[in-house]
């Protein structure tokens, strides 16, 4: 389990800088996979090492995106929020032990309203960290918007692809 | 404090997210140009708010003082003002007399190249390596970066952010501030600088060893640099000594303006400031 995580975290890391960050519609559509790493964290992650490891993620996106310190922030707040987000989001199963938040355990339903929820409040973030100020409000929300669905459609791809039933 | 552990150790998530979140933030504000703009010119607005409350309540036990500054200068600038209008007067009889070549260029520097916008200020401090100044007035009142600022014996500093309602300026008294001066005996270039060690002190570099420097020498601006108008007060030579190894004088300079008791200043806006430095611009392209 552990030995997974560590893998995804670096995969997902080198997926987003070198795929990823360079796909670009219209200046507004950037979709950022890296978020991944965070919605496919197990269930029973202690807090702290969610806390940790998303700032390291957003950190170490941040280091090649040359955006210092806005995509740290917007993956911890992220990781901060998801327990409330999960327990927000309920589902048909059950929560047992060895449940991952992946579509193949939880299906798709709970999946889309888990991922979005979380995407689109990253992408909130980030984007007004990036602009930093309120005025132009309508501008900034297109791109939330933008990017937002462009990482759902990113990430629900991803999932189709390593799709794992368990029943 | 035991309660507040317990409670701290309750919650150590969000604890842990709020320091987490600080640090990204602090790495947002510095590290990105654009976040680091808005932050310094939001953050000089309200600390300027801050900053005038308190001052008011300090000013008043600095009253006397000020007006006796405020009286003197006063008269200093009485004297000045009657000085050019009698220039003034003695030019209009030119046609009938003879023309003097030296009177014509006198009446050339006559015509106003330079405002002032009167300051008080709001926040000052002497005891740092890079010292900051902050004014009452912002972009409202006609205030921008690289304006010229003079207190009522000699120069101050320079304009370096500025908000709607204040502005903040580089101290001369701030080891990264370097201002283009000259001696005003002979006109010889150097420029101000100051080495961190004492608020009163600075030095005059650049003046080359040929040069006679004596002490009680004035210092005034050069007026090159277009941010002060010529011939603005600097401070005098304390004391001068040849360097080993350089060609130029090591001259201590004795600061006109006492930066502990500053209250009011004016603020030099050059009036031609744009198109004297796209000219410079163009020449250092070529």
């Amino acid at each position: 389990m552990l030995i997974t995580n560590i893998i995804r975290f670096f995969v997902v890391l080198i997926l987003q800088l070198l795929v990823f960050n360079n796909i670009q519609f219209s200046g507004y559509i950037n979709p950022f996979f890296y978020v991944l790493f965070i919605l496919l964290l197990p269930f029973e992650t202690p807090k702290w090492l969610m806390l940790i490891s998303s700032f390291l993620l957003g950190l170490s996106v941040d280091i090649f995106s040359h955006s210092y310190g806005m995509h740290a922030s917007a993956s911890v707040f992220i990781a901060y929020v998801r327990p409330y987000v999960i327990r927000f989001v309920h589902s048909k199963k059950e929560y047992e032990t060895g449940v991952l938040p992946t579509m193949g355990h939880l299906g798709f339903s709970w999946f889309i309203s888990y991922a979005s929820i979380l995407i689109f409040i990253h992408s909130f973030i980030y984007f007004f960290l990036e602009v930093f100020r309120i005025s132009d409000f309508l501008n900034t929300f297109y791109r939330i918007i933008y990017s937002s669905i462009a990482t759902i459609i990113v990430i629900i791809a991803e999932q189709f692809l390593f799709f794992k039933e368990r029943k | 404090m035991r309660y507040l552990l317990h409670f701290l150790w309750k919650n150590y998530a969000l604890l842990l997210f709020l320091v987490l979140e600080l640090i990204s933030l602090v790495f947002v504000v510095n590290g990105n140009k654009h976040q680091s703009s808005v932050f310094s010119s939001v953050a000089n607005q309200y600390g300027g708010e801050i900053f005038t409350s308190y001052s008011n309540a300090r000013n008043y036990f600095h009253l006397k003082n000020a007006n006796e500054q405020l009286s003197i200068e006063n008269a200093y600038l009485k004297k000045q003002l009657l000085n050019y209008q009698f220039k003034l007067d003695s030019n209009n009889f030119q046609s009938f007399a003879a023309i003097d070549t030296t009177k014509l260029i006198l009446s050339d520097t006559i015509k106003p190249i330079f405002d002032f916008i009167p300051a008080k200020v709001i926040s000052n401090t002497t005891n740092r390596q890079k010292n900051y100044i902050m004014f009452n007035k912002g972009l409202k009142h006609g205030v921008h970066k690289n304006m010229g600022v003079i207190g009522p014996n000699g120069i101050v500093g320079v304009i370096f952010e500025c908000s709607d309602d204040f502005s903040t300026a580089v101290s001369l008294l701030n080891i990264k501030q370097s201002i283009s001066a000259k001696l005003k005996n002979n006109n010889e270039l150097g420029s101000i600088i100051w080495d961190g060690i004492s608020p009163l002190y600075g030095k005059l570099d650049a003046i080359e060893n040929y040069v006679p420097v004596n002490i009680g020498d004035t210092i005034i601006t050069s007026g090159f640099s277009h941010i002060f108008p010529e011939g603005e007060n600097i401070g005098i030579v304390e004391d001068f000594s040849k360097i080993s190894g350089k060609t130029s004088w090591n001259i201590k300079v004795r600061f006109n303006t006492n930066f502990s008791q500053l209250f009011w200043v004016n603020i030099a806006r050059n009036l031609n400031y744009e198109q004297q430095m796209t000219l410079k611009a163009i020449k250092l392209e070529n």
